[in-house]
């Protein structure tokens, strides 16, 4: 008898069950993907709670291995190299100005140059 | 050499003026005068305080015998005042004492009984210190509370040097258009819906910024700040339900031993305490403004005294000079004797003042009556237009001597108007009459027809007739 009880429990459960079986193959894959960029971003930021851990696991590995290769390095000079490690991570800059970056650059504007073009032309016409 | 009409009236002007400021000179003397008078007074009435205070060197002194019997009711009035309010500080004092000494022993019987309860509760705080630390529960729930706090002071330290970062390194991204390009059509991911030839294109340009790693940074920077807010907010909670608990169950063993029942106690008798300290400060005050009310009754310069001497020091002012004079040689001291020489002395001084008052009001008021006198023929003289630019007086006027008669009221203004017009004519072949300047050229004409016809001895007047006339107003010839 208590078993044939819906409780709202159950209810979801019971519709979360028949919108999978609905579910194309396409659509569980995105899905599976949103959850582990969740679960990735998660993970990212639970990282980045532990700073100071990482930060004092990191010193503890580069010290062992200068260690172990014979190379002399001081506590500061490994403090100082975390440092610039946390300093420059994440950074973007754009690549050096080059032809390819150029081409680039045009591409990206492609719109506004092909309006700069098709202006240019009509007063050309225009003109001459 | 004649006289031109404006010059008539700047000299009559003049000379008004000149009595204008003497009678302001005399006013303004006299106005000093009478400041001086008014020090003179004050010195005068410091002198009659002075001299009070001689024969009254304190309120209980005999008047009578230093000859001012007339003192004696007043004073007398005055020290019933002053023992009147002696006895109702006295009263006041001693209802003041009682209060003061009740509130005193109830302040006494509170503290010992907050000193009482406080004492139980040290003894049952220790005991349940005891129970707690003994508690394996309570310790491990404890030690769960300050790790998790501690992870937390860790994580918000991590979180704050996460906002810097992102703070500093995401405006390279927001500034790069090749990186926007691409983040902004969402490259890489499933929502991608370009293909063919731009398809390959953007994959061209995300090689060159090599835009997955740029993508994951640029993630991290915008997301995870908001992902660490979260579990920070996580883990406070779970902090916050440790120390709940932990509190719950010292809650719960302090119930157990009564310390709640007694710490409840001890509020209500604080308050207490607290009230009758208020009440028992308050009662101080007035018990010190009370004494020192008593103290100042009893000083030489008490309000009754001063009261005292003013009301002697009115009496020797109403006093007349001899008898303040006559009572001061009875006394055998000197010193009332050199306050009379000085008061007489200052009676003199503003006896001359004031007779020098006297004589400039009046110089002051015969310099007002001269200058209306002059200034009455003024008007006239304008009202004839004396001052007109054609007029001339002849040279043989002795105007000086006419304005100084005038002023010293010798002769009246109508005289010396009469005399000035007599003299006056119109710089004009034909306007030679007075009525000319007054009436016009075209009066003229008649007025001297007028008083050719009615001859030589009655030529002025047949002018005047004319004159009466009220011709036709035309001042000049234009």
């Amino acid at each position: 008898m208590n078993e044939s009880v819906i409780t709202p429990v159950n209810r979801a459960t019971i519709a979360g069950e028949s919108m999978a079986r609905d579910l194309s193959l396409a659509e569980t894959l995105r899905v599976l993907e949103v959850a582990r960029g969740i679960r990735t971003d998660r993970l990212q930021a639970e990282l980045a709670l532990s700073r100071n851990e990482l930060r004092e696991s990191l010193r503890k590995r580069l010290l062992d291995a200068a260690a172990i290769t014979g190379d002399s390095v001081t506590e500061a000079e490994v403090d100082a190299a975390i440092t610039q490690y946390f300093q420059t991570q994440h950074v973007y800059a754009d690549p050096e100005f080059s032809f390819s970056i150029l081409l680039a650059h045009l591409y990206v504007r492609r719109n506004a140059v092909m309006v700069l073009l098709v202006g240019l032309v009509l007063l050309y016409l225009l003109i001459f | 050499m004649p006289v031109s009409g404006q010059e008539i009236i700047r000299q009559i002007d003049q000379f008004a003026a000149t009595l204008r400021s003497d009678e302001q000179q005399a006013s303004l003397a006299a106005q000093a005068i009478s400041a001086e008078i008014d020090r003179i007074v004050a010195e005068q009435s410091g002198a009659f305080r002075e001299l009070a205070a001689i024969y009254l060197p304190h309120l209980e002194d005999d008047v009578v015998q230093d000859g001012w019997s007339e003192m004696q009711a007043a004073l007398k009035s005055i020290q019933l005042r002053k023992a009147d309010a002696r006895q109702q500080l006295e009263k006041s004092l001693r209802d003041i004492e009682m209060q003061r000494q009740h509130v005193d022993t109830q302040i006494q019987q509170l503290r010992t009984q907050v000193n009482q309860l406080t004492l139980q509760c040290d003894q049952l705080a220790e005991t349940l210190s005891s129970q707690l630390r003994n508690d394996s529960r309570f310790q491990t729930l404890s030690r769960q509370a300050a790790e998790g706090q501690a992870k937390l002071e860790q994580a918000q330290a991590s979180l704050a040097d996460v906002e810097v970062d992102a703070k500093q390194k995401r405006p390279a991204y927001e500034a790069s258009r090749l990186f926007q390009y691409l983040h902004r059509r969402e490259f890489g991911t499933d929502r991608y819906r370009f293909g063919g030839l731009i398809r390959r294109l953007d994959r061209w340009v995300a090689r060159l910024i090599n835009y997955p790693v740029a993508e994951a940074s640029y993630r991290f920077l915008t997301s995870t700040p908001q992902l660490m807010r979260q579990l920070i907010a996580d883990q406070q909670k779970s902090v916050q339900a440790l120390v709940a608990e932990v509190e719950q169950q010292q809650r719960s063993a302090a119930q157990v031993l009564g310390l709640p029942k007694l710490q409840a106690d001890g509020t209500r008798l604080r308050s207490e305490l607290d009230r009758a300290t208020q009440e028992g400060e308050r009662i101080r005050a007035r018990e010190e403004k009370i004494r020192h009310d008593q103290a100042e009754l009893d000083s030489a310069e008490c309000q009754y005294y001063r009261e005292a001497l003013t009301t002697f020091q009115e009496l020797l002012k109403k006093a007349e000079r001899s008898q303040v004079v006559s009572r001061a040689n009875q006394t055998p001291g000197m010193a009332d004797d050199q306050i009379v020489a000085r008061l007489q002395h200052l009676d003199q001084e503003i006896s001359t003042k004031t007779q020098e008052i006297n004589r400039l009001n009046a110089v002051a008021k015969e310099s007002a009556a001269k200058a209306s006198r002059i200034h009455e023929l003024a008007s006239k003289c304008r009202r004839a237009q004396f001052d007109h630019p054609r007029r001339v007086f002849d040279d043989g006027l002795n105007l000086d001597s006419a304005l100084q008669n005038l002023a010293q009221g010798r002769i009246d203004s109508d005289s010396v108007y009469q005399d000035l017009y007599r003299r006056q004519h119109l710089d004009s072949p034909l306007a030679d009459q007075a009525a000319a300047v007054l009436e016009g050229p075209m009066a003229n004409i008649l007025l001297q027809t007028m008083a050719h016809a009615a001859g030589a001895a009655l030529g002025a007047y047949a002018a005047r007739a004319g004159q009466q006339h009220r011709l036709p107003k035309t001042k000049d010839w234009f």
